[in-house]
């Protein structure tokens, strides 16, 4: 870590050639590789027991018996945008509303955390594609996939969950029953297929607005 | 310099301090002191084809210490130390799984991995 900010996202540097990364924007902004792009892997951000329900087989970082707190606990609940405050104020939401967020060279759209948990699977359109995001409350768990498969468009509903807990969905074409947050079919014509995930991370709204000042936003007025 | 001069000039010198760390408003103008803009070309979500950012010390550089060699216990192994409402960063390449739990990340901020054959960076 640099031990820098940019508009309160750090700032990360390389040990090979001293460039300085901006973690939101997943981009070099300083020295040798400014203006190149990271590739961002799909990831999840979920409960350790969600994660194993999903992966059993699943490593772990080894805390040595340590860590055992949230350092930004009450960070989370305070009223602060980050330490610096906002580049720019967006009144739709509240600064510290969460949402999950997708961004690519087209466009950016958030999803408030309080609107999708209502749906759960939600079926929308981002920068030109059919898209379904999926969100359980619960373990706070959100994802966001094509909905394009072999050709056609799949329309997503909520089908509860299965014996360990793990929300899943079914497509209205095949009634094939999907996990919600591997985008696996699981039973059903389609067993086996795997939904593109988008890179989506959840961030709180002060942030998100400044990065992308002009996202979309769903679910709100 | 008089005695008087010497404390009045100490608890002013404090005073000041103390707001620029505990008054944000204060604090925001010190960091934007140490601040550099740059201009990044790159296609946006927004379409403008160059970005101003200002990026702001806080720290020195490694002042949080990024993990460079993770070390990876089974869940069985983990039983003591993981939570089952704690919260981790997910990852699945070519059919290897990992997880990162948000309290380490938290302290870290970046873990140097390689997962499924692929060089990663897990950042917070």
């Amino acid at each position: 870590m640099s031990g820098k900010l940019i508009m309160n996202a750090v700032v990360l540097y390389d040990h090979q050639t001293d460039t300085l990364w901006s973690q939101f924007l997943s981009r070099g902004v300083r020295g040798p590789l400014s203006g190149t792009s990271l590739e961002i892997i799909p990831s999840v951000q979920t409960t350790w027991e969600q994660w194993l329900q999903l992966h059993p087989t699943t490593l772990v970082l080894d805390k040595g018996g340590r860590y055992q707190s949230d350092t930004y606990e009450r960070y989370y609940r305070d009223g602060s945008a980050g330490i610096l405050g906002e580049a720019n104020k967006d009144n739709r939401l509240p600064r510290k509303e969460l949402v999950l967020g997708v961004a690519t060279d087209g466009g950016a759209k958030a999803y408030p955390f309080s609107a999708i948990s209502q749906q759960r699977v939600i079926n929308d359109r981002f920068d030109g594609d059919e898209v379904v995001v999926t969100f359980d409350p619960d373990s706070e768990t959100g994802a966001i996939f094509q909905r394009a498969l072999d050709g056609q468009s799949l329309t997503f509903q909520p089908a509860g969950t299965n014996e360990l807990g793990i929300m899943l969905m079914e497509d209205q074409q095949t009634g094939s029953t999907w996990q919600a947050f591997t985008g696996q079919a699981v039973s059903g014509p389609l067993t086996g297929k795997v939904l593109e995930r988008l890179p989506s991370h959840y961030s709180f709204w002060f942030a998100w607005s400044d990065f992308h000042p002009d996202t979309a936003l769903w679910g709100v007025g | 310099m008089t005695r008087k001069m010497g404390y009045i000039i100490a608890l002013s010198l404090g005073v000041l301090v103390l707001a620029a760390i505990f008054v944000p408003q204060v604090r925001q103008f010190w960091l934007n002191l140490r601040a550099e803009d740059v201009q990044v070309q790159l296609p946006l979500a927004t379409g403008e084809p160059t970005l101003d950012l200002r990026i702001i010390t806080v720290l020195g550089k490694d002042a949080i210490p990024a993990i460079l060699d993770p070390q990876f216990i089974s869940a069985a192994e983990a039983v003591s130390q993981m939570k089952p409402s704690e919260r981790v960063i997910g990852v699945s390449i070519n059919g290897e799984h990992r997880a990162y739990p948000l309290n380490l990340l938290g302290r870290h901020e970046i873990v140097n991995d390689t997962v499924g054959g692929k060089p990663v960076a897990v950042t917070w």
